[in-house]
């Protein structure tokens, strides 16, 4: 087992739970590359939006309505706070704090559905606006990239639903926390994602 | 509970052969599948070859059956369809899931000592997702307007709306994306599979070259293929929702969409894709080369840095694709740089495979040949290349049929032999029993020449001015005379179709009623060899302890004292002088 695997799973004393870590690091290499692979799709889309804003002489455009940026703002403040929520979740599961890690998931995916909601909000709002997905590429940029995320956090969001049942059954212990840190750790590239587009997209 | 436990063999039938996490068992429904999709993509390019030789005439066969509207003849509406579809086919559908998911899939574990796939349902789950991708390609034949028509390389303006309109082209880059998420699977698994489930003793310096080839290739797959899949995805946005990435008549308002955005997206996945192809026939090349020329693959751990230098430069090629596009003078130039010192790695590569030959005792074997074949063409592709990376060369011969030589050499007949080499390999460590030599010598020929002299033609007539894609290129006085050589280029192509046959007799001959193989027909050492043919569900009973590297031939210490002239990599020798081809600090330790 490589330092770096050591330090991200203590290594406990036994065979058995050696073997459940070295399992465990062979499923969490799984999901790095995983990610990797979602980072690459995510930077094609970045590039995309790059050229396309490079080679555009006025960004946004002369004739784009002008658009309040508080609904993403607010929602970056949303899938943070749930990333938070998350984390301390798995400490308490860690922990088999049950009742805590359940509530911890429970409030996390309200959040989830909060962040589509108002998601769903926005773009109602920029249609309301005049601007549409097929107003030029200032709309395919602000509603594709936004969309491709979204799909993302759906994906989340039923994983987190299907994650606080279980947790309401109380399925996991310390033993099988390894699918909770795993969605977990989908959930945290999910919103670094939407960072990093709230500043590029709405910000810059 | 064990790290690897054995699983009991499933008695149903379903989670035998269909739903089966045995990586055997998906490797083999791989195979079955990319050989359907090798031969339905076949016809399409006999279909295009017709079409050159003899435009507007029936086509025999193929025209009584499917054409019966145009009277048999290819209409300049389905011409396209059939060059994009056997591109598309043969690359994602046929090479893809034979090279990669077939023999990815069976050779990776037994090759490494491991019981199975780091994760056997996502093998089922990527198998099953590539099927539905297969499918989608058959149901966009059958929508108005009829299947994609934008070449395999899909750029818009043809491949939007206005190019390509109906469902069919939508349909297709929806495959091409379900098919890049099964891909991305079936790497992830390969490349953990690799990192985690080497056997006690097996070393990264003491993979078979095969494991290497596959595994660089996934490292790529995972890295690549998701920006392919985003090109695809925002081209179905343009086409699905009206966004407008890449609608350049948006520019004229300010703020434009861009087709050549299109091309970035595509070429940064398709040149790393041209060497996800030919990276395992190169590692299976390697290997075999060793294996048949009985000697230590010559610097073993130089073929290795040279298969990691070509992996990490083709991410950083993609440009010289774009040299027509009013690419930036500088950026072209760097692209043309980066794109010529690939030949370096390769030249160690190919040095590597002939001084591996160097003297040793050769033994022609089927794959065996098929692997020198690959070899030759693999040098013709690459060698016509250096012309397609060089700006002022490139721009004379871009868009000829030259271009369709030359990937046609390293793509399609570098892979095809390539693939061939290791059915012909495998073959009885999959099914129990040896194949036919002399019908495998005959398909050798037969494929081995007839490829070069179609792609060679390709080659000619490119040179010679003819542009790809054309429907009826006598249509232009100044390619009128080049219809005799595209003639003669065509019946190559036939008689390629022809010796396939002996391939098909021999595959399902051999299968039912081949010689037993035994368990290790080849007399060579890596572990898949040391087990069963076929081998059990759980591959090894105890997980192999491993001694040396793959090729530890006609060692003159073994053969005095074990009577042969290989040393399995689970086989203890002590007392020896390893080869020239195990890591020296690996020695001391073992």
């Amino acid at each position: 087992m490589s330092t770096m695997a050591a330090k991200m799973i203590e290594m406990p004393p036994n065979v058995a739970a050696q073997n459940r870590a070295r399992r465990e690091w062979t499923a969490m290499l799984g999901m790095i590359f995983l990610l990797a692979a979602w980072a690459m799709m995510f930077a094609a889309l970045f590039f995309s939006y790059a050229i396309v804003r490079v080679r555009s002489n006025v960004w946004p455009p002369v004739n784009a309505p002008e658009f309040s940026i508080m609904l993403p703002a607010i929602n970056s403040f949303v899938i943070a706070l749930s990333s938070l929520v998350l984390h301390r979740g798995v400490s308490h599961l860690r922990k088999e704090k049950l009742a805590a890690f359940r509530n911890a998931f429970m409030l996390g995916s309200v959040f989830a559905a909060l962040f589509l909601g108002l998601q769903w909000h926005f773009w109602s709002a920029l249609m309301a606006s005049g601007l549409t997905p097929d107003s030029g590429s200032y709309g395919s940029i602000i509603f594709g990239l936004t969309w491709v995320h979204a799909a993302h956090v759906l994906i989340g969001f039923f994983a987190l639903i299907v994650l606080s049942i279980q947790a309401w059954r109380q399925v996991y212990r310390l033993e099988n926390s390894i699918t909770v840190r795993l969605w977990t750790m989908y959930w945290h590239f999910v919103g670094i994602v939407w960072l990093l587009m709230f500043v590029t997209i709405f910000i810059m | 509970m064990d790290l690897q436990p054995i699983h009991h063999e499933p008695t149903t039938f379903v989670k035998k052969y269909l739903f089966t996490t045995d990586h055997k068992v998906i490797a083999k429904q791989f195979l079955w599948a990319g050989l359907l999709f090798l031969l339905w993509g076949g016809l399409l390019a006999m279909m295009i070859r017709w079409q050159w030789a003899y435009p507007g005439e029936k086509v025999p066969v193929i025209g009584d059956l499917f054409l019966k509207e145009s009277g048999g003849a290819i209409t300049p509406d389905l011409y396209p369809k059939l060059f994009t579809n056997h591109g598309l086919i043969m690359i994602f559908w046929a090479i893809t899931p034979m090279l990669i998911g077939a023999f990815g899939n069976y050779c990776i574990p037994l090759m490494i000592g491991a019981r199975d796939m780091a994760f056997p349902l996502l093998n089922m789950l990527s198998f099953w997702v590539f099927v539905l991708s297969q499918i989608m390609v058959g149901a966009s034949f059958f929508f108005d307007n009829g299947a994609a028509a934008a070449a395999w390389i899909s750029y818009p303006p043809m491949s939007g709306n206005i190019g390509t309109p109906g469902h069919g082209q939508t349909m297709m880059m929806a495959a091409i994306f379900v098919t890049g998420v099964a891909t991305i699977m079936g790497g992830i698994n390969y490349v953990t599979t690799v990192i985690r489930f080497r056997a006690p003793g097996m070393t990264w310096m003491r993979l078979p070259l095969t494991v290497w080839g596959l595994w660089l290739t996934s490292v790529l797959n995972v890295l690549f293929v998701p920006v392919l899949g985003s090109a695809g995805l925002l081209l179905i946005l343009d086409r699905m929702f009206g966004t407008q990435f890449f609608v350049a008549g948006a520019n004229a308002t300010g703020t434009g969409g861009d087709p050549i955005l299109f091309q970035h997206l595509f070429w940064i996945f398709g040149h790393p894709e041209v060497y996800i192809l030919i990276l395992p026939a190169w590692g299976i090349v390697g290997d075999v080369i060793s294996f048949f020329s009985r000697k230590p693959a010559y610097w073993y751990k130089g073929t290795v840095i040279a298969l990691i230098a070509v992996t990490v430069l083709s991410a950083v090629v993609y440009g010289h694709h774009m040299f027509m596009t009013g690419i930036n003078p500088l950026l072209g130039q760097s692209f043309m740089i980066l794109t010529l010192v690939i030949s370096i790695p390769a030249e160690v590569l190919f040095l590597n495979w002939l001084h591996t030959m160097w003297k040793g005792s050769i033994r022609l074997t089927v794959p065996m040949i098929f692997a020198l074949g690959t070899v030759f063409v693999f040098g013709l592709g690459g060698l016509t290349g250096i012309f397609l990376g060089t700006i002022s060369t490139d721009i004379y011969l871009h868009d000829t049929m030259y271009v369709v030589g030359h990937f046609h050499y390293t793509m399609a007949a570098a892979t095809f032999l390539g693939t061939f080499c290791a059915i012909y390999f495998w073959f009885p460590k999959m099914f129990g029993r040896k194949m036919n030599p002399m019908l495998g010598k005959l398909h050798f020929w037969f494929s081995f020449i007839f490829i070069t002299l179609v792609f060679g033609g390709q080659l000619v007539v490119g040179y010679a001015g003819q542009p790809r894609w054309f429907f009826d290129p006598y249509q232009y006085t100044f390619l009128q005379h080049l219809q005799d050589a595209n003639i003669k280029t065509s019946w190559a192509a036939f008689a390629l179709l022809f010796g396939q046959v002996f391939f098909v007799i021999n595959f399902f001959k051999s299968m039912f009623a081949g010689e037993e193989a035994g368990d290790n027909p080849w007399e060579v050492g890596t572990l898949e060899w040391t087990i069963p043919s076929p081998p059990p569900v759980h591959n090894f009973d105890p997980i192999p302890t491993v001694y040396h590297g793959p090729h530890e031939y006609a060692h003159p210490g073994v053969l005095e004292k074990m009577g042969k002239d290989w040393l399995g990599q689970d086989e203890a020798f002590d007392g020896i002088e390893l080869s020239a081809s195990t890591d020296e600090k690996v020695a001391q330790g073992a």
